[in-house]
């Protein structure tokens, strides 16, 4: 056969190849027939779409569908990576929103260059008073709080860490479009406010900010939004100081090794990781330091280490991965802001648990947050939308019938007022869930977002003076 | 379903591929009329018994016009299959907006309102209906004969490939082709193939990310504009428009090819024309085609006197507006548009390049002739975009407003290389060596051995472009859940 024959075979077999290959994509999405790596990052869990003639008829289906097969297909994570590489490579250019490229391939958050340039006000408000009268109430709450646990044992504190921005400004991208007014920053009013309240609090971002061009390692990884792993263990090694000197809590001392240099590990290039390209940029190397438990510190028995219960970002993930916390305390629950807890082998959310007996039965608390994400103090930690600092405070003051009796009111106030009731039922509608549920749950909202309006001894100044009669059950307990 | 879908993309073509494939030749039309319909179900299943419904009486009324014998009768039955398809148009398409006026009337007469349940417009109604025009009118003219069977002349109106953003295929252009093309020429699936993914590239990979930032601008306070943003604003949008549509157009043309069909082009090269006449010779022509034959000529074209001629041409482009969409802003626009027209045959200069003797002022005269025509397209494409007239008025203030302070669009490479690469294409023609390539690259009939690379880049493309598509709405979290 000359090469004239052959050649007159190129053009069919390269159609009926389209045709295989375009088929091996559908037969991909049905069932996996050629292996891929999976995407970095947590993804909404795509809902399969249910097929009814209504849905069907109005286009509703098909809508899902394309959605639902957007999400799914079979090369969907080789594609995106792709398509990722091209943004990346040739417009230098992060392709996902949740990461900014900055100057020397710095990476970054958005949240983070909202903050320095003082425009993350926008995402709460447009008034800079009303976000200082937000942060006002809510130290004035955690302050309650605060003394409340103190009566009983508990000792709660905040802790500030700095965000990207503060430590390496120089590497931030230009202003852009944030032009709006500069308005108040979290960083610069809360630490003040709980000074005022009497609120135990550890600001690093000031005092880490004034040595940055001193620190021998690099405080931030280039290629990741938390601290870097060594960072988060010195700063870790010196809270674990104050809790020794301003608890009576027996924690174990720590040794911290010498510092060495190491090929960048997770999650110090979580945001690398997060633009899903194909190549990876070469990130710089990161220094590590290890921590062990000083000799003769295992001795100390479980139940004599104090409980501990963090509540904050995820800048505790990396405390997590140097220290052996289950080795200094006798439990280390850590109660992120999406609702769930973690370390914790009893319970993964938070509404699964009794919120007084949890934190009496705790002896420490610390509310820790990064610069960035102090504005969001407490928010989300108890479900959706729920201050954690509203709640606690209702918990720990009020007994759960009248609280009970405070929802109910609520509710048939909504029922009465027909415009509210009529919008209730059209979300009831739209969400398919009860009228009922949808009622209480506007007024639990309500109710932990404004408490002082329904609980008239909260707005007094001072610590309230009613109690839950749940504290006493769990002390007893 | 769009081309440009997922489930387009995934599932719909490579199954109807493989079955058009498989199917005997005869049998061929039956696959694609039961795709096509499925087709069509998918994106608007409520319309797919009017469409088939329409389609079979239309059939069936040009059939009896062709066996009357009285010329009155003929006439009656044409004038019954136009009103047919035109009052179908004009029920799904126009009636809200008739209602919605003579109601905004009615109301400022201080008299009651219609009260008046919205209709939906089916999918792909005004290029259907133009077709089943053609086909009555091309019948009645006695260009062609009428199909014999009633499944080819379906095939004909629905076929999905432009059923729903066309080109409108003029009946005589491709009766032969439906009853009697070609058993398949895999050198010009292959071509087809290649067309198909040129379209899918121009719509996902230009067109698309020029309208997300075209969409996030408009979207905003444009009241607040400055004029260089207004004015990148609408370039990116006159070159997401031709993108788009051209896009579309060559996946419906590639797609025709793999199926044996040759569909009429749609552009050819609109931007670079030196005057407005020029450019509705050369953007979505298949149009132009339609209205110059069945609306212009019949109006009597310019055989009436100078007058009527102007009159002829604004009337057509102010109906080619309505045709684009219901709403003021689309009658605008073509009034717009037609008013350049007369104002260029008034000058008489439509259509003509001036011809000087040096070539520098010939070259001279060509630049401004197409920056005029580009600038008049752009603040045309204003009209075109924003329906709400009162934004519009804004928007075009702005464009003229010489404010330069407080530049919106930044940081955004990829826009900004994106929207260079499309004016690029976009003027590519203007020179030799341009259309030159063009040529090469849409016409050129490649060797077997030409096909191996070409393909190559081709499967790429169309990976990268699902890629793209994919992509859009691609936003992990980071910590989520960990």
């Amino acid at each position: 056969m000359n090469l004239k024959n052959i050649t007159r075979f190129v053009p069919s077999t390269l159609c009926l190849l389209t045709v295989a290959l375009m088929l091996l994509v559908s037969l991909q999405s049905i069932r996996l027939v050629v292996p891929v790596q999976p995407l970095y990052g947590t993804f909404d869990d795509p809902v399969k779409p249910q097929l009814s003639y209504t849905d069907f008829c109005s286009g509703v289906w098909q809508a899902q569908v394309d959605k639902y097969l957007r999400q799914t297909h079979g090369f969907r994570e080789p594609a995106i990576r792709l398509y990722n590489q091209y943004q990346w490579s040739l417009f230098g250019q992060s392709p996902v929103p949740q990461v900014v490229l900055g100057r020397n391939q710095y990476l970054f958050e958005p949240y983070v260059v909202e903050d320095y340039y003082e425009s993350r006000m926008y995402k709460y408000t447009n008034s800079p008073e009303e976000l200082l009268r937000r942060f006002d109430i809510e130290s004035q709450r955690l302050a309650k709080i605060q003394a409340i646990l103190a009566q009983y044992g508990t000792h709660l504190f905040v802790v500030c860490w700095p965000s990207k921005d503060h430590i390496y400004p120089q590497y931030l991208p230009s202003r852009g479009n944030l032009t709006r007014p500069k308005g108040p920053t979290a960083i610069d009013n809360y630490p003040p406010l709980f000074a005022q309240y009497g609120i135990p609090c550890i600001n690093y971002c000031s005092y880490i900010e004034q040595r940055r061009d001193s620190l021998p390692y690099y405080f931030f990884p280039q290629m990741g939004t938390h601290w870097s792993t060594i960072a988060a263990t010195y700063a870790f090694d010196s809270v674990m100081r104050y809790m020794r000197q301003n608890t009576s809590c027996l924690i174990p001392q720590v040794v911290l090794g010498n510092p060495y240099s190491d090929y960048t590990r997770y999650p110090d290039a979580d945001l690398s990781q997060m633009m899903n390209l194909i190549r990876l940029p070469h990130p710089r190397r990161e220094q590590y330091v290890d921590v062990h438990l000083a000799p003769g510190q295992s001795a100390i028995p479980r139940s004599q280490r104090p409980g501990l219960i963090v509540i904050g970002d995820s800048f505790f993930k990396n405390i997590n991965l140097a220290f052996p916390l289950d080795s200094l305390f006798r439990y280390c629950h850590y109660w992120y802001y999406n609702s769930t807890i973690h370390y914790d082998s009893l319970y993964d959310n938070t509404n699964q648990i009794d919120l007084v007996a949890q934190l009496l039965d705790a002896d420490i608390v610390m509310l820790a947050y990064c610069s960035g994400q102090l504005y969001d103090l407490g928010v989300n930690t108890l479900q959706s939308a729920r201050n954690f600092t509203t709640q606690a405070l209702v918990q720990l003051c009020f007994d759960t019938d009248r609280i009970q009796q405070t929802i109910d009111d609520i509710c048939s106030r909504i029922r009465s007022d027909q415009s509210w009731f009529e919008r209730l039922q059209r979300k009831a509608e739209q969400q398919s869930r009860t009228i009922d549920e949808v009622v209480v749950d506007d007024a639990e909202y309500l109710l932990f977002t404004q408490p002082e309006e329904f609980f008239p001894e909260l707005a007094l100044p001072g610590i309230p003076t009613s109690r839950s009669s749940r504290i006493a059950n769990a002390i007893h307990q | 379903m769009v081309f440009s879908s997922h489930v387009f993309l995934i599932y719909f073509l490579p199954a109807f591929l493989l079955a058009y494939f498989l199917t005997p030749s005869r049998w061929r039309n039956i696959t694609l009329l039961l795709a096509s319909v499925l087709f069509y179900s998918w994106g608007a299943p409520d319309f797919i018994l009017v469409l088939l419904g329409s389609t079979v009486a239309n059939f069936y009324l040009v059939k009896a016009m062709c066996h009357a014998r009285k010329l009155g009768v003929k006439k009656l039955f044409c004038a019954l299959a136009i009103l047919l398809s035109l009052g179908l148009l004009a029920y799904f398409k126009y009636a809200n907006f008739f209602v919605d006026n003579l109601n905004s009337v009615l109301a400022s007469l201080g008299l009651g309102t219609l009260s008046w349940t919205k209709v939906l417009l089916p999918i792909g109604i005004s290029f259907f209906s133009f077709q089943s025009v053609t086909y009555v009118l091309d019948t009645y003219r006695g260009i062609n004969a009428p199909m014999r069977r009633l499944t080819d002349y379906v095939v004909y109106i629905i076929m999905f490939p432009q059923l729903i953003a066309g080109p409108i295929v003029r009946y005589t252009d491709i009766a032969d082709q439906i009853t009697s093309r070609r058993r398949l020429r895999w050198g010009e699936c292959l071509q087809g193939f290649y067309r198909f993914v040129i379209g899918l590239s121009k719509k996902v990979l230009v067109a698309d990310v020029l309208g997300r930032a075209v969409d996030v601008i408009l979207g905003g306070d444009i009241a607040s504009l400055d004029t260089g943003t207004a004015w990148i604003t609408i370039m990116a949008y006159t070159m997401q428009l031709y993108f788009d549509f051209s896009g579309y157009s060559d996946m419906a043309i590639g797609l025709g090819r793999i199926m044996g069909f040759r569909f009429p082009e749609n552009f050819n090269n609109p931007y670079i024309s030196r005057s407005i006449t020029e450019f509705w010779r050369r953007w979505h022509i298949t149009l132009g085609t339609f209205m110059r034959n069945y609306l212009y000529i019949p109006l009597g074209g310019n055989r009436k006197g100078r007058g009527r001629t102007y009159f002829n041409l604004w009337l057509v482009f102010l109906l080619s507006g309505l045709w684009h969409g219901a709403s003021w802003n689309f009658v605008l626009w073509g009034a717009y548009h037609g008013l350049f027209l007369v104002i260029e045959r008034l000058l008489g200069v439509g259509g003509r390049t001036v011809d000087f003797r040096s070539p520098v002022l010939r070259s001279l005269a060509a630049v401004g002739g197409t920056l005029y025509t580009f600038v008049v397209a752009m603040v045309g494409w204003a009209l075109f975009r924003i329906d709400d007239l009162s934004l519009c008025w804004q928007f075009v203030s702005r464009l003229f407003a010489f404010d330069f302070s407080g530049f919106a669009l930044l940081q955004q490479h990829q826009f900004y290389a994106i929207l260079a690469v499309s004016l690029a294409f976009a003027f590519l023609a203007a020179f030799p060596w341009g259309r030159k390539l063009q040529q090469w690259t849409f016409y050129t009939r490649f060797t077997p051995l030409q096909h191996i690379p070409v393909w190559l880049v081709a499967v790429f493309l169309l990976f990268f472009a699902l890629g793209a598509l994919t992509a859009s709405d691609f936003s992990p979290f980071i910590y989520f859940r960990f």
